[in-house]
């Protein structure tokens, strides 16, 4: 037998909706973000240009770094709140710009300019 | 029979459902994590969501805090209190006002309940480590499997609750 007390708190309503909504909404913000401001006291962000080192940046200083790739293509790398992303690149396919920024996992990459960056320090 | 002004029924109650709560605890922790590592059900917060419309938000605060003392003591450590206590107050405090408002249903309040038990302990997290963890890539994570189990068990309450007997009978006089 089942008690028909509750039916009124377990019947789904409208209401609902608004908890939902909510959680979804900072869901969305976040990947609409695309970056995720990480730890940034201390790391640093490496570039490197076809094998060679070419610049290590602190990352939680804001900036703004011209990458002068192999064959004189360009990538502009910003770093701003702790987060490293690429924003213009000459490059015709925008694949690093697209990657969004860059963590420990994800480096960035720039095939036609052999652009390379990575969190951490430079490697030997 | 009272005892300090809490009636007898309800020590007994506190008692029953804090078991039923442990076991829960300690099934899930047989099942190693499949999915994400540290992503659980939370089988023990059904206990919880079932006292709080089965009777008083007291008794159901009381089994909620006995089980995370006692699941601590038993399967965890002085870190992993820390975590189950804020993320269980913080979802119990969370269930409990979206209770009182009689606005949402029951499997609303659940998801609220797991969202923000999640959020507690990413909260705690960033306390312990010194560093803000909520803007890692660990919040969507947490939040969308705390409303997946959330809701989860909240289907699992709307089935349970009107199928046990009549609370009076039981628990009070």
């Amino acid at each position: 037998m089942k008690n028909t007390k509750y039916n009124d708190i377990l019947r789904l309503r409208l209401w609902d909706l608004i908890p939902l909504a909510f959680v979804v909404a900072v869901l969305a913000a976040f990947f609409a973000f695309g970056c995720f401001r990480g730890n940034s006291a201390g790391q640093t962000v490496t570039v490197e240009v076809d094998g060679k080192t070419v610049a290590e940046l602190p990352l939680d200083k804001d900036t703004q770094y011209l990458i002068k790739g192999f064959g004189g293509g360009t990538n502009l790398l910003v770093i701003e709140d702790g987060r490293a992303y690429i924003s213009e690149a000459s490059c015709p396919d925008h694949i690093c710009i697209n990657t969004g920024c860059v963590t420990e996992t994800m480096p960035l990459v720039c095939r036609p300019n052999r652009v390379i960056v990575y969190l951490g320090e430079a490697k030997p | 029979m009272k005892l300090r002004g809490i009636s007898v029924r309800t020590v007994a109650a506190i008692g029953l459902f804090t078991a039923i709560a442990l076991i829960f605890s300690y099934v899930e922790a047989l099942v190693p994590s499949v999915m994400i590592p540290g992503v659980k059900l939370g089988l023990a917060n059904l206990a919880v969501v079932i006292l709080l419309y089965y009777d008083k938000s007291a008794t159901a605060l009381a089994v909620s805090l006995l089980r995370i003392l006692i699941s601590a003591l038993l399967f965890g450590s002085a870190m992993s209190w820390s975590y189950a206590l804020a993320g269980g107050m913080l979802s119990f405090a969370g269930m409990l006002i979206l209770k009182k408002t009689r606005k949402f249903s029951l499997i609303a309040v659940s998801f609220s309940g797991g969202v923000l038990h999640n959020t507690g302990q990413l909260l705690i997290a960033s306390v312990i480590f010194g560093y803000p963890l909520y803007g890692t890539l660990y919040l969507p994570v947490l939040l969308a499997s705390g409303a997946v189990t959330g809701t989860l068990i909240g289907i699992a309450a709307t089935l349970i609750l009107p199928r046990l007997p009549e609370a009076n009978r039981i628990l009070k006089r």
